[in-house]
């Protein structure tokens, strides 16, 4: 037999024998091949490089913006700016939470005019970076300036940069600026012996300072003397730890006459978003004198006729 | 089943895979792996080695060049960081201005800053023949953002006239990018 018979037998035995397995294979190809060319002439998605993402915190990537707020934020920074930039003022106070208002703006409509007249100068446009994120409460940098697509820079340009939060208020959402963030009410929170009692009222906090607001009522019968900026630390905030002195005491004496209840506001630095909680307010060197006021007001330790301190557990 | 029909079997299983495996190669190269793709790694290494370099800019040496076509171009644009698609931008610009282009120029002002101080084409074109020279080399000094909007900050020099030590005022670019090769750009004028 010849060699191309033989080999033409073969493939016909080879075919009879395993002709379904061969169909399948080419059509398994055949599909793939398809598949392929389907795929290939898919229009390709375009994605742009961009690496600006100003719902994305810069100091804490773990706590992020909720997905159904990011709208709702950039809604209302948009609609508080360009109520700003029309110096529609009270549309735009309108957006300023309860809080915000008081403490920022004394609840006058005018001081908050005088802020936005101070920033507006021109038309602005404005940007903004998510900073961090405090539970509930949404911090953004916000950037105002010229709008420099307008004047290409043409004689320079204006930036004002500022840190805003975003709150809900009532299931609203509403915006502190100048860095404040909110106010926190204490209810009995008190610290008392038988020369004094301080009562701990509220505390205003801004991104990087806390205000606490205390009462503190004299029961002896001389001067007493708390804080005069004449020694380090006379008051401080313990943040578990490390402590804070209060500051500017020199300007701001804590000297209480005989008998008086007296109201004032201790300044610490603190970050909002440091992750510290305060634990106590620490009066560390209380003086008491006796009626010679001139001797009080100069609050040297050493003419004091009793020294001590006391702790005022914020954490309750 | 014999021996020999399982060898068989085998045989078969292993081309249908070696088909599968050559098809999905074939695939991968052509889906993912285009010859003009420039990896990230690129565009970072490109960046560095761009710093502060003095980029000669004519319809040739556009980042991108115009002689692309237009779908193949907007390819390269996306594919490219910010600050390489900024200065293709500011490049395609500054073609129009050496090819004379004007009105293609002028269309790519931002409408806000033409009204300002463009209000007309011919305004436009006595300003770009006082102020921009018949060719030009541009060096990239820096660049700067402001949210979506870009802050070139440039060098416009003749390069048959000037040297790169020629000391020439540093002019700064203003991009909005709407979409890839979409974008509207402002400039500092000068006095």
């Amino acid at each position: 037999m010849k060699l191309g018979t033989k080999i033409l037998l073969a493939i016909r035995k080879f075919w009879k024998k395993y002709w379904k397995i061969v169909i399948i294979v080419a059509v398994i190809w055949i599909a793939v091949i398809i598949l392929n060319m389907y795929l290939k002439n898919l229009p390709e998605e375009q994605v742009i490089i961009n690496t600006y993402n100003p719902d994305l915190p810069v100091m804490d990537n773990g706590d992020k913006i909720p997905e159904n707020k990011k709208e709702n934020i950039s809604n209302v920074i948009d609609t508080f700016f360009n109520y700003c930039n029309n110096k529609e003022y009270q549309k735009a106070y309108d957006l300023l939470t309860t809080d915000c208002q008081k403490y920022v703006y004394s609840d006058s409509l005018n001081e908050f005019i005088e802020y936005v007249d101070g920033i507006f100068t021109n038309k602005k446009i404005y940007n903004i970076q998510n900073y961090s994120n405090v539970g509930d409460v949404y911090i953004y940098d916000i950037n105002i300036l010229d709008d420099i697509l307008s004047t290409g820079t043409t004689g320079g340009y204006n930036t004002y940069r500022e840190k805003i939060a975003l709150i809900e208020e009532n299931n609203v959402m509403k915006i502190s600026n100048q860095g404040y963030i909110g106010k926190v009410n204490f209810s009995n929170l008190t610290g008392e012996d038988q020369y004094l009692k301080v009562a701990v009222l509220y505390k205003n906090m801004s991104y990087d300072r806390e205000e606490y607001a205390v009462e503190i009522t004299n029961k002896t019968d001389g001067y007493l003397v708390i804080g005069n900026g004449a020694v380090a630390n006379e008051i401080t905030l313990n943040l578990g730890d490390q402590e804070r002195p209060a500051l500017d005491l020199i300007n701001n004496a804590i000297i209480i006459e005989p008998g008086k209840t007296m109201s004032y506001f201790l300044l610490f630095d603190k970050y909002y978003d440091d992750g510290k909680t305060p634990k106590e307010l620490k009066l560390n060197l209380i003086r008491l004198f006796g009626t010679d006021k001139e001797l009080a007001e100069e609050g040297a330790t050493e003419n004091a006729n009793l020294t001590y301190s006391m702790n005022i557990t914020l954490d309750r | 089943m014999s021996e020999k029909k399982k060898i068989v079997y085998i045989v078969l299983i292993i081309i249908i895979l070696l088909l599968i495996a050559i098809n999905l190669i074939v695939f991968i190269n052509n889906y993912f792996g285009k010859d003009n793709t420039i990896s990230n790694n690129e565009i970072v290494n490109n960046e560095i080695s761009n710093e502060n370099r003095e980029v000669e800019i004519n319809t040739n040496y556009a980042t991108v060049s115009n002689e692309v076509d237009e779908e193949n171009r907007t390819n390269k644009i996306a594919s490219l960081s910010e600050r390489l698609r900024m200065e293709t931008y500011f490049g395609q610009y500054i073609s129009y201005i050496e090819s004379k282009d004007y009105q293609s120029a002028y269309n790519l002002l931002y409408d806000g800053f033409k009204q300002s101080y463009f209000p007309t084409l011919e305004e436009f074109i006595a300003y770009c023949q006082n102020n921009y020279p018949n060719n030009i080399a541009v060096e990239y000094t820096g660049i700067d953002r402001e949210g979506t909007i870009f802050i070139l900050k440039v060098k416009l020099r003749n390069p048959l006239t000037d040297s790169t030590q020629t000391d020439v005022p540093e002019q700064q670019v203003v991009i909005i990018e709407n979409d890839i090769n979409d974008f509207k750009l402002s400039f500092q004028v000068m006095e």
